[in-house]
């Protein structure tokens, strides 16, 4: 396992708003997370990544390795990375002196060698083509001044570049355009491979439409309640929440 | 409330006589415009002389952006007076002259009343006059008409004034002749626990293009009072870059009117206070006649118990229609005892101008820090790189590759030892 998270409880000023989680995911394997609002998939994706502010109880551990105590940047040098749901902007800080110094201390961090100005210009390259991110964008200081589209190309261009071995795409689709969400997904796909596993959070079924997962699971007030594979995301497309509700009412 | 006279922009003061300068008293906390920065035991203090020329050993620090003498003119001005040994000094030539200023009394190169203080009369402060009373000494740069410098000219002026509560007044006064053009940077070191006092007048003849650096390296106990006084006439173009990275208590102020139509005018200026060390920049943009225009950028990265003050007032008389002016300051915190008292102010008495100004003061955001760890760098790195990403732009437009590279890196140390204070205070953000 990868990825293994057991009774993962959180909470914000004694409000509950993850409720046991247990949740594994082997490498190479895409799992999709769907939800209502308010459900807790962002705040799940966060406290993966790191984020403090939550009481929290429970355990995630990463390559089998508890990782409960460490800080963001910890996890993300070991390979756990977040694409934010709302990317942020940095005034001032360029593009790619920020990613040089992040790919650089995830390098540092295994152990190999800093890379010299022209592997790092042209692994940029290589990497922004993947998501047809211009190099006017690469310029320009971290997200700002950019477009709704062009934030969540960014985060998916950071993914490719700091190649982590779990990357968490907190709704990436929302907010993209037809022709966006297709990039962004064609981008994602082509980073899947055998040691990398995705969490993918989202609303739609669209997105999984492009993004094929292994398993969905549908999380609702702070619990998963239903696990399947990528048909169960087809069926909540078609009866909607309230039908696992229902079930849930019943069966309680 | 004393008023001093450049609360009263559109009422043209004449030239006083000096002993009516007697009756003014220092300004303290009551008017507006010192209410964070007083000197109240000034009349106290003692006056340091001038230096001798050619007594001086040589330049004490050696790591300055000092450029060679195939690059600039570099005159070197220890207390006060030039030291024709350590100076290379612009030659007959290049029509550019550079001599001490013995006081107010000048030989025959200055025309009319300018330098007389006649400016300084007309819009310098409580210090500045008492500056001119003391017949203070100081530089005479004159650039003739037409020429345009070969070279860029800096000043590197030391002050070693070591006891507290001892004052060393300088006059410094720069004339460019219609259509000059001149690059003109000081880099000022401050030493013990004295104060520099100076006063600049500059005149910019029709058509002329002065550009001004200076950067202030004052000591941590060291006490600084500055005013520089511009008077631009028609199509004039003034551009003064400040980077004052310490002092224990300095005040500057920049007084700039625009005689003539056409004149631009940029003032920028970056601010670096630590622990215990208090700096205070004003500005005061006089728009007078129509079609000019000015932008001012100032920036104040605010160590632990460090403050800064920025007050920028910009008038616009009734006859300045067209007028492009532009105000900005914004102050960083990088701890909860570091204080900012801004106060950007526009009064505008034309109709047909665009005017904007604005304010800001706050800390690092921790969304964006948080977004940064979650990529792999570590709270400090991200703090740093946002703090460099605040002062660097600033700083891309000081015009002289050579202090701007070492402004740079002496600002990067900067953030570092601001940083590392921070860290050890209680209640430190990190």
């Amino acid at each position: 396992m990868l990825l293994e998270i057991e009774n993962l409880k959180a909470s914000v000023e004694g409000k509950e708003i993850l409720k046991g989680i247990n949740l594994s995911i082997p490498a190479g394997e895409v799992h999709a997370i769907m939800g209502p609002n308010g459900s807790g998939k962002s705040t799940l994706s966060s406290i993966i990544a790191g984020k403090d502010g939550y009481e929290i109880s429970g355990s995630i551990r990463f390559d089998g390795v508890e990782i409960m105590d460490w800080e963001p940047e910890i996890r993300s040098r070991a390979g756990i990375f977040l694409a934010f749901q709302y990317p942020v902007e940095l005034p001032g800080v360029g593009l790619s002196s920020f990613l040089r110094a992040c790919v650089n201390e995830s390098r540092k961090h295994r152990g190999e060698p800093e890379l010299d100005a022209s592997a790092f210009l042209a692994l940029m390259r290589e990497k922004a083509a993947l998501v047809e991110l211009s190099q006017e964008l690469i310029r320009r200081p971290v997200n700002q001044g950019f477009s709704g589209g062009e934030k969540k190309r960014n985060e998916i261009f950071q993914m490719a570049m700091l190649d982590p071995k779990m990357a968490i795409l907190d709704e990436t689709d929302s907010g993209l355009d037809i022709d966006a969400l297709r990039i962004v997904a064609e981008g994602v796909n082509k980073l899947r491979h055998a040691q990398r596993s995705m969490l993918v959070i989202t609303h739609y079924q669209r997105l999984l439409e492009y993004i094929i997962p292994d398993r969905v699971h549908v999380l609702i007030d702070g619990a998963i309640v239903m696990s399947g594979d990528r048909n169960l995301a087809l069926t909540l497309e078609e009866k909607g929440y309230d039908w696992i509700r229902a079930g849930q009412e019943v069966s309680s | 409330m004393t008023t001093s006279p450049e609360l009263m922009p559109n009422r043209p003061h004449a030239v006083q006589p000096v002993d009516k300068l007697r009756k003014l008293v220092p300004p303290n906390f009551r008017d507006e415009d010192w209410k964070y920065t007083q000197f109240p035991h000034f009349q106290q203090y003692k006056i340091q002389p001038p230096s001798v020329p050619g007594l001086s050993k040589g330049i004490p620090s050696s790591n300055l952006p000092i450029p060679s003498i195939n690059e600039a003119w570099v005159v070197v001005v220890k207390n006060g007076m030039i030291q024709p040994h350590l100076s290379h000094l612009p030659e007959p030539s290049s029509g550019i002259s550079v001599c001490s200023l013995p006081g107010t009394h000048f030989g025959p190169s200055v025309e009319s009343e300018f330098g007389r203080g006649a400016i300084a009369l007309k819009h310098g402060h409580y210090f500045s006059q008492w500056a001119l009373e003391q017949n203070a000494v100081g530089v005479l740069i004159e650039v003739k008409k037409n020429v345009v410098a070969q070279k860029h000219l800096m000043i590197h002026t030391i002050n070693d004034i070591p006891e507290s509560k001892s004052v060393l007044p300088c006059h410094h006064v720069i004339k460019l002749g219609p259509n000059a053009s001149l690059t003109f940077s000081e880099v000022m070191e401050g030493i013990g626990a004295g104060m520099s006092l100076s006063l600049h007048e500059i005149h910019l003849g029709v058509g002329s293009s002065l550009k001004h650096n200076q950067l202030q390296l004052w000591g941590n106990t060291h006490e600084c009072i500055q005013q520089v006084l511009v008077n631009q006439e028609k199509e004039s173009q003034y551009a003064h870059f400040a980077y004052c990275a310490g002092g224990g208590k300095v005040r500057n102020q920049l007084t700039v009117s625009q005689e003539g139509p056409l004149a631009h005018t940029e003032l920028t200026g970056l601010v670096l206070p630590g622990a215990g060390e208090h700096i205070d920049n004003q500005t005061l943009m006089r728009h007078c006649t129509p079609n000019c225009s000015s932008r001012q950028r100032y920036r104040a990265l605010v160590g632990h118990n460090g403050t800064s003050v920025f007050n920028g007032k910009v008038f616009v008389d009734p006859e300045a229609q067209k007028t492009d002016a532009y105000q900005h300051h914004a102050s960083l915190l990088m701890h909860e005892s570091a204080v900012s008292n801004a106060k950007p102010e526009l009064e505008i008495y034309a109709d047909d101008v665009k005017c904007s100004h604005g304010a800001t003061t706050g800390m690092l955001d921790a969304g964006e820090i948080h977004y940064m760890r979650t990529r792999g760098l570590s709270e400090i790195q991200a703090r740093m790189m946002l703090q460099d990403a605040f002062v660097r732009d600033l700083l891309d437009s000081l015009p002289v590759e050579i202090l701007r590279s070492w402004c740079l890196n002496h600002c990067v140390d900067r953030l570092h030892a601001l940083n590392q204070s921070t860290v050890n205070q209680p209640n430190n953000p990190l």
